[in-house]
């Protein structure tokens, strides 16, 4: 299957690979870590602001992400992709955030309400502009291991191989998944798509 | 010394409210049914039947809602293996392998529509069928409950309510009814793992039967043994009532079954038939 | 063909991950069931869209704040080094003020050991309410207390 890998494209300065940032940081190169944060802030940032709810908590956590990166540096399995591997390192910080939190009881998809305000005749650009903060809203409301495969998939483009590292789960895990994340917001969302197609 | 030893024990199993989770059954579009799930192991769970397998279900962690690779479900014992295919379950317990006296304490926690429940409840009488009838009071969510004694081992899971007329607490008593899982212990560890079950046949069909009539016991009846099985060159015959295997007193055909896979040694069985009582010894199954 | 086994194709055509065959399969199932159609059309739409869903900024001062924190823990975990360098780096004016720091207790110090560096958020924690809980008691309960009753049927083995 064809996929990317999202991440900011080596500017004017580094053209190095990831990979070869790593071989360098390890041989105490400080400048290939000042790269690799430029290189995977935003993209972490995301998936941390997605799965945690809030940007203060996202913020920490992409501190000690990177804190970790460097820490752990020549325990990296050069097999790996860089990229998986700090998102496993985000990801793994996130749930167990997740499970400091108190409890949360999910609330069923039947009272999941998605009214946006303002749908009076349905516009094209307009309808766009709903569904698209609807479905930001939808997601939001996924629980959070469907929702982290949704957006690796969706929004960082990665490949099934690259999820079921990043998560530590199998690939077949990570299919069923996306397929009940996208089942879930099919259900959130038909009526708003409904009036925007 | 060993007092030390079984608080340690009890201490370092983890508390019963942490090994039992939400269980969400959609029994009909749009109408859901909260009930409880008990973890046997990391990616197991064991929940009482009372939704049918196929309506979809799903339990609840604090890492958040999975629905069951698969299920494996025994209509005779009303009960549901979830299987979840990976590590979901911070906390377990395998099913207890004894069953809780007349006396003792028990903590039964259930999935009430405000959280999870805990109340406390003491065993009183067996009832015919090897379930155990437990005062306790009566609330939301009981029903399929799970059990521990006060070791923090899962006993069973609350199946029910029964009236019994003549109870020692006088007439027309309600009580809780706890499927003990000594009685299917061996049936959750089979399903757990299939590799064991790969097992010569015994011969046998049989069904549970229950006995009011104090002269006659309760146990396994053998409704057909194929000639020339394993069971009938151990003398093993149509109408045999197997009412205890090594001492204690046996139920359910599935704790049978079980035994003589899981089981090393020779099953010493107590055998009725035509009012005679005699001891058959069952081999275990060889192949390893 | 039934439409679960379609809506996992759906999903894997999505991806990108569907071999011809499935492709196939999926067209012929696609041609008699409208709800599908449907569903296909619908999560085509939301994938499209998700994946241009808006990327928060991350913090500006991202890279000094993690060379801050590493220093930090590095600095905890090796306390006697912090007291001699300073001594020896800094001209006679400077080193006189900075003795007169080091001989105050260190704030944090080792009461900071074994101290989590994060700040526990758990108070701009919202938990989100159920709606099941308060109102819609008709369409959320939990399974009733029934009478006691065990089927009995023939098991062989």
């Amino acid at each position: 299957m064809t996929a990317r890998i999202i991440t900011e494209k080596p500017s004017a300065k580094d053209q190095r690979t990831d990979s070869r940032l790593l071989v360098d940081l390890c041989a105490g190169d400080e400048q290939a870590f000042s790269e690799i944060i430029r290189r995977f802030q935003a993209p972490v940032y995301s998936l941390l602001i997605r799965m945690l709810g809030n940007e203060e908590d996202a913020r920490e956590l992409l501190q000690v992400t990177f804190c970790r990166v460097y820490k752990y540096r020549d325990h990296f399995d050069p097999e790996r992709k860089l990229v998986t591997w700090i998102f496993a390192i985000a990801s793994n910080l996130a749930k167990k955030e997740w499970r400091r939190r108190t409890r949360w009881i999910q609330v069923p998809l039947d009272f999941v309400n998605l009214t946006s305000p303002g749908r009076t005749a349905p516009h094209y650009s307009a309808g766009r502009l709903e569904l698209k903060a609807s479905i930001e809203d939808a997601v939001d409301a996924l629980p959070p291991h469907y929702r982290e495969p949704f957006l690796l998939r969706e929004h960082e483009q990665m490949s099934y191989e690259e999820i079921a590292e990043v998560l530590g789960v199998r690939i077949g895990t990570v299919k069923s998944r996306i397929n009940r994340a996208r089942a879930a917001l099919r259900e959130s969302l038909k009526d708003v798509w409904e009036e925007w197609k | 010394m060993l007092h030390l030893v079984a608080v340690l024990l009890t201490l370092s199993r983890g508390l019963p409210s942490d090994m039992v989770f939400t269980l969400r059954a959609e029994v009909q579009p749009g109408s859901i049914e909260l009930s409880s799930a008990a973890a046997i192991s990391p990616d197991c769970a064991v929940a009482l039947a009372v939704f049918p397998a196929s309506c979809p279900i799903s339990v609840e962690t604090p890492e958040g809602i999975f629905q069951p690779e698969s299920i494996v479900c025994s209509p005779d014992l009303g009960l549901h293996i979830l299987f979840f295919g990976e590590r979901i379950f911070d906390a377990s317990q395998p099913p207890c392998e004894e069953a809780p006296g007349a006396g003792d304490k028990l903590t039964i926690v259930g999935q009430g529509l405000s959280g999870l429940l805990s109340i406390e409840g003491t065993a009183t009488m067996r009832y015919p069928d090897g379930a155990i009838l437990l005062t306790a009071p009566f609330l939301d969510g009981m029903m399929g409950a799970a059990v521990f004694d006060s070791e923090n081992r899962l006993v069973g899971l609350i199946t029910g309510i029964l009236e019994v007329q003549d109870g020692p607490l006088g007439a027309g008593e309600e009580y809780l009814v706890l499927y003990p899982s000594q009685i299917w212990y061996m049936w959750a560890q089979l399903a757990c793992d299939p590799g064991l079950g790969d097992a010569p046949p015994f011969g046998v069909t049989a069904m549970a039967s229950i006995s009011f009539d104090p002269d006659r016991p309760s146990g396994i009846q053998l409704v057909s043994v194929a000639e020339g099985s394993e069971a009938w060159r151990i003398g093993l015959r149509p109408g045999d009532l197997i009412s205890a295997i090594d001492g204690h007193p046996v139920f359910h055909p599935e704790t049978l079954r079980g035994l003589r896979i899981l089981s090393c040694d020779t099953l010493e069985t107590v055998v009725w038939s035509h009012g005679v009582e005699r001891l058959v010894a069952i081999p275990p199954v060889v192949t390893r | 063909m039934n439409c679960a086994r379609a809506r996992k194709l759906i999903s894997l055509v999505i991806d990108g991950a569907a071999g011809e065959h499935q492709k196939r399969l999926l067209d012929f199932h696609l041609m008699g069931c409208p709800s599908c159609r449907r569903a296909f059309r619908m999560s085509s739409d939301i994938a499209r869209l998700s994946h241009e869903l808006p990327d928060p900024t991350p913090p500006s001062d991202l890279e000094s704040a993690v060379r801050h924190m590493l220093a930090a823990e590095s600095a905890r975990t090796a306390p006697a080094k912090r007291l001699r360098t300073p001594l020896l780096a800094i001209p006679a004016v400077a080193a006189l003020m900075v003795l007169v720091m080091t001989l105050s207790p260190l704030p944090g110090g080792d009461s900071g050991r074994g101290q989590e560096l994060r700040t526990v958020a758990s108070a701009s924690v919202t938990s989100k309410v159920v709606a099941e809980r308060t109102g819609s008691k008709s369409r959320v309960r939990t399974t009733p207390l029934s009478a006691y009753s065990r089927q009995a049927s023939l098991i062989s083995f």
